[in-house]
């Protein structure tokens, strides 16, 4: 017979520790941003962008994570019929955010240009 | 001693789809459900037809073309184009390195049953590749 379990929260046993997900992982933010606005369509676990300029963007956490040293992984702008663009991460994340730039993949110049852009970030929460 | 409680099924009691838990390190909280990886996918391309090897939440795949391919969610997101991905590609034997993104040319873009993606390599010229990534993050219907 199945089990199904209806509740509102889960923390560990002492009531405000963290519960473990057994060899499983939970994604702590992720967003989709378009560029040129630039604007949000969807997120979690992020506050508002920050428009540094042309193709450079800082983007924010709600809740820090307790260490700078989390995994993000980027998607990017589109393929069109002859170009493409990606997004990167800038080597100098923060606990509350996350820096990054758009640029033409050929020849490395940034833009405003991809409407789709993508991050998601994993690691623990301070 | 460890509690672990053994459940087949967990689903929240105001809503569902609605499961707070707390930060590793106390200080914050946040949904379950919304932090979980919703899809993820592997598989390879240089070959004649692409070859899933392992996948979450993926019906099928579509060869479109040289380096460009449709993924066919087995359950849907709740919008378009209001979920996040990343991707990453290894390289083949005669390639040259090459990451995932986005395909405009595709049939479809980020729509709630899948999406089009394209590897494109470092001299901007898209191509299949030995190993293909791909994850996904966001709301299911």
């Amino acid at each position: 017979m199945t089990s199904v379990l209806n509740v509102d929260s889960i923390a560990a046993k002492d009531g405000t520790s963290p519960v473990e997900l057994t060899k499983q992982s939970a994604a702590k933010a992720w967003i989709n941003f378009e560029a040129s606005t630039p604007a949000t369509r969807d997120s979690f676990n992020h506050s508002a962008i920050t428009d540094n300029g042309t193709g450079n963007f800082t983007l924010n956490f709600s809740s820090a994570f307790a260490s700078a040293d989390r995994s993000s992984t980027t998607c990017s702008g589109y393929r069109t019929t002859a170009i493409a663009y990606e997004m990167c991460t800038k080597n100098t994340p923060t606990t509350t955010a996350q820096e990054v730039w758009l640029y033409y993949s050929l020849n490395g110049s940034v833009n405003d240009t991809p409407g789709d852009n993508m991050m998601t970030s994993q690691g623990d929460l301070a | 001693m460890a509690s672990i409680l053994k459940v087949d099924d967990l689903r929240g009691n105001t809503s569902a789809g609605d499961i707070t838990i707390t930060s590793e390190g106390g200080a914050a909280t946040q949904s379950l459900q919304h932090g979980l990886n919703k899809c993820w996918l592997n598989f390879e391309s240089d070959i004649t037809t692409p070859a899933i090897r392992d996948s979450l939440n993926v019906s099928s795949l579509d060869d479109i073309g040289t380096g460009r391919y449709r993924v066919n969610y087995s359950n849907n997101f709740n919008a378009a184009k209001e979920y996040a991905g990343g991707g990453m590609t290894v390289r083949g034997g005669n390639s040259k390195g090459a990451f995932v993104a986005l395909d405009s040319q595709g049939n479809i873009n980020f729509a709630t049953n899948g999406t089009s993606i394209s590897v494109t390599r470092s001299d901007n010229t898209l191509a299949d590749q030995d190993i293909v990534s791909m994850l996904l993050t966001g709301d299911l219907a």
